[in-house]
């Protein structure tokens, strides 16, 4: 436990820097854009004169220099002050706080499922290497991980929702259905299964790739081979070694994965309409709304920091040779 | 053998190359059979695919040949993921090789930054950039190689480390060659080879970001791609579900090749001696 | 002599088309100590993986080996023979602990409980004098030195009782004084019990302190076989003189015993506080 410890702490401090690398790096990209979040403004309601303008941009302290701006940013950030929406009307990190649930269950749903469903598959098809089973499991998984997320879900809508009509086409729940309790999970449950699904095939197939491919490897090691002549069963020799030491590239792929899960967040989220985190950014691209979408880079940071820091924890509870000096004899 | 041979005849290898040389003629004959605009207007709104000789995948809501549009579509799509690849290889490369020459004070910068690329989801990049500079063709490939620079570049960089501490570089260097010789003829050339075999599956990962794009509409609206066909096909999709159906089966055909060929070509660069 | 152990009989083995092993007959005596001595590339390996029945899938084998000392039944890997591996450093899995390992094949073939196999690998352990065996059987293989990782694998290998252990390059990867403690151990594993020991080797002097018979392979051929000491003294091959004379100037085995009577009374804690594996590689 101290080992962990100590790693979250050394990750935590170095991710500091990084993380004002990030807001740097995004405001000066967004100060980029034609136009700023006064003109977004008017066009959201509608238009207003120069002058208007003018008290707006001096309400948001667009009329300073963009390092004097970057450095309000920061220190509004230093107290948890994501800045104002402006195609909301809103503080950002209301917003944020607002959607993120959503996103965490979609995702975490969908992670959790293919994790298991992955490295089981994967467990089928790297038990025998380069057999008609890992032969066919492999080349559905090289197919279906090229099948791309958001057309897979327009699928899924149109076989499950408008022919079968077995399912609800979007939304995370039912609107104003006054359900509570078990039938309100019970409903959300519903509205889950079809964008779940679009997720989770692909990462199931990734998880299926990488949870083969680490054990095809495994199995050439010497380890195997002496436990082989030791007679060990065959059962146990998959199963307490081969796929025991193929978790362990299969964790670190989730880490490196979690960015590009949350990317493909945004897409799934505005094929079923949910109020989600991704469709955040997409309504803050939409919107021209700059403070929001620098509000939702810098939180999916965090967040993918945040999954790395325990994705690391998990790791070094895997993995004995990690940080592990004080524990030895 | 040479080395296009070597991948066709790896497994998957041969169907990859298939695959793609399909595409590709796809793409370098869709303007002698499809001259002008595939965005014009062609015909009847809504034709069903297999009904009408003149148009053999029917037609969209607007009346716009389907079949058309997906020959234009092969060629932008192949354009975008090739260019955004090859861009954000030669960014990454470039930046992983002076980190791993430079070190000390320049390669902690310089991993600072790249490290801040791999946190920020690359799609969310790619969004912001071309919402920021507007959604045209260069401007979607800067994007898509700006969110994947970050991988060929720790790769270089990990590379040029671990070949700068090997024995034939030691004696290159005993033998007085000069640092920047060195550098260019014994270390780089052999750091190229795991970039390489990301090459392939950094162009597919770029050809889905941009389907993913123009389906979000940040796409270049004056080109035809298979992401806005997904996007314009879905306002219809109860009544033409194949307007959806068809260009997403184009996108992952065009994926699975570039796979394919990914395996092929790694393969062969592992038998190579 | 007695009914052999095994009979070799014109095998061969040869990897996509490579002859690794060609046409060697001979018998493996019950009970004894036979060296098998080779340079890298004379197949001694490719024998070791072949009397253990675990080839790989691209080996093509010819000839027979018959198993009378096994009442002429196949003998089964871990339970009647087992193979222990050249390098400690890769031959344990590294995310499963000491005690587990040496217990899984205690558990496997004798049909034992975890708690009783755990019990029995703490036994296991003792009988190849390791030390501080409470915290060891919690310990996982990168926190030991090579030799103590070597000690561990002969423990695992014995944890089935098998008739036939063969010992592939054991102490190679081993500094000299490491490599003379795994040959006394050798040695007195297989003067307790009626266990043959099959002791693969590139180096003449050291098998010569534990083995009492030794057959000299070259390119993939059995070039001589004999007593021990006769093939010392008197080798009827030229190979074989070549051999011992690139070992064997008088001085190293008698060096070697030198190493034994120094260290074997007193037992040396070996187990290192704190520094990075490989140290004695």
């Amino acid at each position: 436990m101290a080992r962990a410890l100590t790693l979250v702490r050394r990750r935590l401090l170095g991710s500091i820097p990084v993380l004002l690398l990030v807001v740097a790096l995004t405001f000066l990209l967004l100060e980029s854009a034609s136009g700023d979040a006064a003109d977004a403004y008017l066009l959201s309601i509608g238009g207003g004169d120069a002058a208007f303008a003018e008290t707006l941009r001096q309400a948001y302290g667009l009329d300073q220099s963009v390092w004097a701006r970057l450095w309000l940013y920061v220190q509004a950030l230093a107290r948890l002050d994501l800045g104002w929406s402006v195609a909301f009307n809103r503080p950002v990190s209301d917003l944020v706080l607002e959607r993120l649930p959503n996103t965490l269950l979609l995702m975490g749903t969908a992670t959790a499922l293919s994790f298991a469903l992955g490295s089981f598959l994967g467990i089928l098809a790297g038990s025998r290497p380069g057999s008609l089973r890992d032969r066919l499991l492999s080349a559905g998984s090289l197919t279906l991980y090229a099948v791309p997320g958001f057309w897979l879900g327009l699928v899924l809508v149109i076989v499950f929702s408008v022919w079968l009509r077995w399912l609800p086409t979007s939304g995370l729940e039912t609107i104003a259905s006054g359900k509570h309790g078990l039938a309100r999970a019970a409903d959300i449950g519903r509205h889950l299964v079809l964008p779940v699904g679009a997720l989770g095939v692909i990462y199931t197939a990734l998880f299926l790739r990488v949870m083969r491919s680490g054990m095809a490897e495994i199995w050439e090691r010497d380890f195997i081979l002496f436990a082989r002549s030791r007679g060990i069963p065959r059962r146990r020799i998959l199963l307490s070694h081969v796929a025991r030491n193929a978790l362990l590239p299969l964790v670190t792929v989730l880490g490196l994965q979690s960015a590009a899960m949350l990317g493909g967040s945004v897409v799934i989220e505005s094929v079923f309409a949910i109020p989600g985190f991704g469709r955040l950014a997409h309504e803050a691209v939409s919107g021209r709304d700059a403070p929001l979408l620098m509000g939702v880079i810098l939180v999916s940071a965090v967040m993918v920091i945040a999954v790395n820091l325990l994705i690391d924890v998990v790791y070094a509870a895997l993995d004995p040779r990690i940080g592990g000096r004080e524990a030895g004899p | 053998m040479n080395f296009l041979g070597r991948i066709a005849a790896a497994p998957g290898g041969g169907a990859g190359l298939a695959i793609l040389g399909l595409l590709a003629l796809a793409a370098f004959s869709a303007h002698a059979f499809f001259p002008g605009d595939p965005l014009r207007i062609a015909g009847p709104a809504l034709v069903p695919p297999f009904s009408s000789g003149d148009f053999p995948l029917g037609t969209d809501r607007l009346g716009r040949d389907v079949l058309a549009c997906l020959m234009h579509g092969a060629g932008i799509s192949l354009l975008v993921g090739i260019a955004a690849a090859a861009a954000a290889i030669l960014l990454g490369v470039a930046v992983g090789a002076v980190s791993g020459f430079a070190g000390g004070f320049i390669d902690e910068c310089l991993m600072r930054v790249v490290e801040t690329f791999q946190i920020v989801p690359g799609f969310l990049l790619a969004l912001a950039f071309a919402s920021v500079f507007g959604a045209s063709l260069p401007v979607i490939i800067l994007a898509i190689a700006l969110a994947a620079w970050a991988e060929p570049a720790r790769l270089t960089r990990a590379e040029v480390l671990s070949i700068r501490e090997q024995d034939y570089v030691a004696s290159a260097r005993a033998l007085g060659m000069h640092p920047l010789e060195i550098a260019f003829k014994e270390i780089l050339p052999n750091a190229l080879a795991p970039v390489l075999a990301l090459a392939a599956l950094m162009v597919a990962g770029a050809i889905l970001t941009e389907a993913a794009l123009s389906f979000l509409g940040l796409g270049d609206p004056n080109v035809v791609t298979w992401g806005s066909m997904i996007a314009e096909g879905r306002n219809v999709i109860r009544s033409a579900p194949w307007l959806s159906i068809l260009p997403g089966l184009a996108l992952m055909l065009t994926v699975l090749g570039v796979y394919l060929f990914s395996e092929g070509l790694s393969h062969a660069l592992r038998a190579r001696p | 002599m007695s009914v052999p152990l095994a009979t070799i009989r014109n095998l061969s083995v040869a990897y996509d088309g490579e002859t690794a092993l060609n046409g060697l007959s001979f018998d493996i005596p019950k009970g004894g100590r036979l060296a098998i001595i080779g340079e890298s590339g004379s197949g001694k390996s490719s024998f070791a993986r072949a009397l253990s029945g675990l080839l790989p899938a691209n080996a093509a084998l010819s000839g027979e080996i018959g198993w009378p000392g096994f009442e002429d039944r196949q003998p089964q890997a871990g339970r009647d023979l087992c193979l222990v591996l050249q390098d400690p450093a890769t031959s344990l899995d590294p995310v499963m602990t000491i005690g587990r390992q040496v217990a899984e094949g205690a558990r496997a073939h004798l049909g034992l409980a975890w708690p009783q196999a755990m019990a029995q690998a703490e036994n296991l352990l003792a009988r190849v004098r390791l030390p501080e065996l409470q915290r060891l059987m919690h310990a996982f293989p990168h926190q030991l030195s090579g030799g103590q990782r070597q000690r561990v694998a002969i423990a695992a290998a014995l944890a089935s009782r098998p008739r036939l252990l063969i010992a592939d390059e054991i102490t190679s990867a081993l500094d000299m004084v490491t490599q003379a403690e795994i040959v006394t151990l050798l040695r007195d594993l297989t003067r307790d019990s009626a266990m043959t020991l099959v002791f693969i080797t590139h180096d003449i002097a050291l098998a010569s302190t534990l083995c009492d018979r030794c057959a000299v392979f070259h390119r993939g051929r059995l070039v001589e076989i004999g007593p021990m000491a006769e093939v010392l003294a008197r080798p009827g091959d030229a190979y074989t003189a070549t051999l011992i004379g690139a070992h064997i100037d008088l001085a190293s085995p008698r060096l070697i015993e030198h190493f034994q009577e120094k260290w074997e009374p007193v037992f040396r804690p070996e187990m290192r506080q704190g520094k990075e594996s490989g140290g004695e590689r």
